[in-house]
């Protein structure tokens, strides 16, 4: 059974159309990431697995039950759900008391109350703390006590919006390792929104990519502001100052319909990281084709069999290699290489 | 200035000397003072919260008219009132005209607009996220409420504190409603109001001491709750 199934969902705000989901299935006790820029309405969507703002349209499925958005229907949603704000707030009392707030809201007794208060408080490395002014913390420490609050309710799912967008590298650190053990120790399910990919490699199992409020599927990882232009080739997109690639007008599976045949003006391509070669920059085959461009190898990090490669062309374009290709190239980091993108690399997004 | 000076010395003699005049007259103000701003808080915290935390058609409305409350002068009250409870009005047969309750009446009239409003400010300046911590951690409508309440606790309070040095020092309703009864419904205000008619001054400036300390004690009392949680990151 699957934990959530979103139906046809649209959300406005303040006019702004700031989601709009087909379908989008999650399981239980999985860890997602939740992707996309700013702005691409992962908070949004993080709101409605809350059961915090309705929907303007569409459905909501929790645990196999169509959601009921009355008020006291969600009640008992929400204490199986529980969110972990980007900035959380604190309630102006002491820490200790902040983490009991969901139990005492749960009517549990006093002591077993402050027994598991505790106990959370200390697996966020947060006990000493325990009887200062909670709105008094630095951010990371409030990130964590939050997190400590969040855990204290014993939730099934647990949210998290951008844990670690800003807090230090230490308080990163330990964040990163309580969230895996909620998954791994406690079988939560787990979605959380970032914008740094690698933190969505280690902790999750899976990749939500949204743009605009759209499931872009995983090209959402090389989605480009570009210029469409019109040349005795084809449609060419022109991205950033210095690249232009031909685009691939045939429907695929990423695209949701055939865009129009002639494009041209501002708009959004997609690049596929997996029909991206690299070859050695001295190596000249058969000549530098329009497809080809040079490129910086900034960071190369395991993606599952794979390599992720990111490289600086100007703008930051993900490639996804095996780790064969990689040997064979034998690229490092830092290198400058030979960018070729394959035919149909490139399609326009909607 | 000599005058003045020794009415002070006069003054702060009587209050040393525990003049029971004096003090019944002190005991008479506190007393309408505070039953005016419990009963007002009581219906005008609610009100201002709700106003607050709820959307409805017709808000900006109600806004307008409890700010335009906030400028009714206290001897409209008075007449206000005075039409309802004296013997021709429609609340005659109670009997409550030139009594403390009179008074009370008139007062809590005044400051529900001050209570009301000054708790919805301290209310909708309060951060949205704290109403979405608490349902996320499992609060229900009324709890979340609460919650929200609870951190604009200290301008509630302030609220509250200023609604009541405003009923104390006010005269035109205690005046017009109480009658400036002695030993009855002689308040600080309107007692001073008579010393100063008569030329006598040692009673007025006494009052007035009072009054002043009457309101420093408020003050320092909303500092020291304020102290407890006041402090910023």
């Amino acid at each position: 059974m699957n934990l959530y199934s979103l139906r046809g969902l649209r959300q406005i705000f303040e006019g702004r159309a700031v989601l709009d989901i087909e379908v989008l299935e999650l399981s239980s006790g999985v860890s997602y990431a939740l992707l996309g820029p700013n702005g691409s309405g992962k908070t949004s969507l993080l709101h409605i697995l809350a059961f915090l703002r309705p929907p303007v349209m569409g459905e909501v499925f929790f645990q196999g039950r169509k959601v009921d958005w009355r008020e006291k229907a969600l009640l008992g949603l929400r204490h199986k759900v529980v969110l972990v704000d980007q900035h959380p707030i604190m309630f102006t009392t002491t820490v200790l008391k902040n983490v009991e707030y969901g139990l005492r809201m749960r009517g549990v007794p006093f002591r077993e109350r402050r027994k598991i208060a505790e106990k959370c408080l200390d697996r966020v490395g947060m006990w000493a703390f325990a009887h200062r002014p909670a709105h008094l913390l630095s951010g990371g420490e409030t990130q964590r006590v939050a997190i400590a609050r969040a855990m204290a309710c014993g939730p099934e799912v647990m949210l998290f919006d951008e844990p670690t967008a800003s807090v230090d590298v230490e308080n990163e650190a330990v964040i990163d390792g309580i969230v895996q053990d909620l998954r791994k120790e406690k079988g939560i399910s787990i979605v959380f929104a970032t914008h740094k990919r690698l933190e969505a490699t280690r902790l999750a199992d899976e990749r939500i990519f949204l743009f605009d409020g759209r499931l872009t599927g995983p090209g959402g990882e090389n989605l480009f502001s570009c210029t469409f232009v019109q040349r005795d080739q084809g449609t060419v997109c022109v991205i950033g100052e210095n690249i232009a690639l031909p685009v691939s007008l045939a429907k695929s599976g990423v695209a949701p319909e055939p865009p129009p045949r002639s494009l041209s003006g501002p708009g959004r391509v997609f690049i596929k990281p997996d029909q991206i070669t690299l070859s050695s920059i001295d190596k000249r085959e058969d000549g530098m084709s329009l497809q080809d461009h040079v490129g910086e190898v900034v960071q190369m990090t395991a993606e599952g069999p794979n390599i992720k490669v990111l490289l600086d062309m100007g703008v930051t374009v993900r490639a996804v290699l095996s780790k064969e290709e990689i040997k064979r190239v034998r690229v490092m980091v830092g290198d400058r290489v030979r960018v070729v993108f394959g035919q149909g690399a490139v399609e326009p997004a909607v | 200035m000599d005058f003045l000076a020794q009415s002070l010395a006069e003054a702060l003699r009587m209050i040393w000397s525990l003049d029971p005049e004096m003090y019944f007259i002190v005991y008479v103000s506190l007393y309408v003072s505070f039953f005016s701003t419990v009963v007002a808080s009581i219906l005008g915290v609610p009100l201002g919260f709700l106003v607050a935390v709820n959307q409805f058609r017709g808000k900006r409305a109600v806004i307008t008219i409890l700010n335009t409350l906030l400028a009714l002068p206290t001897v409209v009250i008075g007449l206000f009132v005075y039409a309802f409870l004296s013997r021709r009005g429609m609340l005659g047969h109670l009997g409550l005209l030139y009594t403390p309750k009179a008074i009370i009446i008139g007062q809590v009239i005044l400051i529900l607009p001050w209570v009301a409003t000054f708790t919805l400010a301290a209310v909708s300046r309060i951060d949205e996220r704290y109403r979405r911590t608490a349902l996320t951690l499992g609060a229900g409508g009324l709890q979340a409420a609460l919650a929200v309440a609870r951190e604009a606790r200290f301008g509630i309070l302030a609220a509250i504190i200023a609604a009541f040095g405003r009923v104390i020092a006010e005269i035109g309703i205690a005046m017009m409603l109480g009658g400036n009864i002695k030993g009855f419904t002689r308040t600080m205000t309107t007692a001073m109001a008579l010393e100063h008619n008569k030329g006598e001054f040692v009673l007025a400036v006494a009052l007035g001491v009072v009054l002043l300390a009457v309101s420093l004690i408020m003050n320092i009392a909303l500092q020291l709750v304020q102290g407890k949680y006041g402090g910023t990151r």
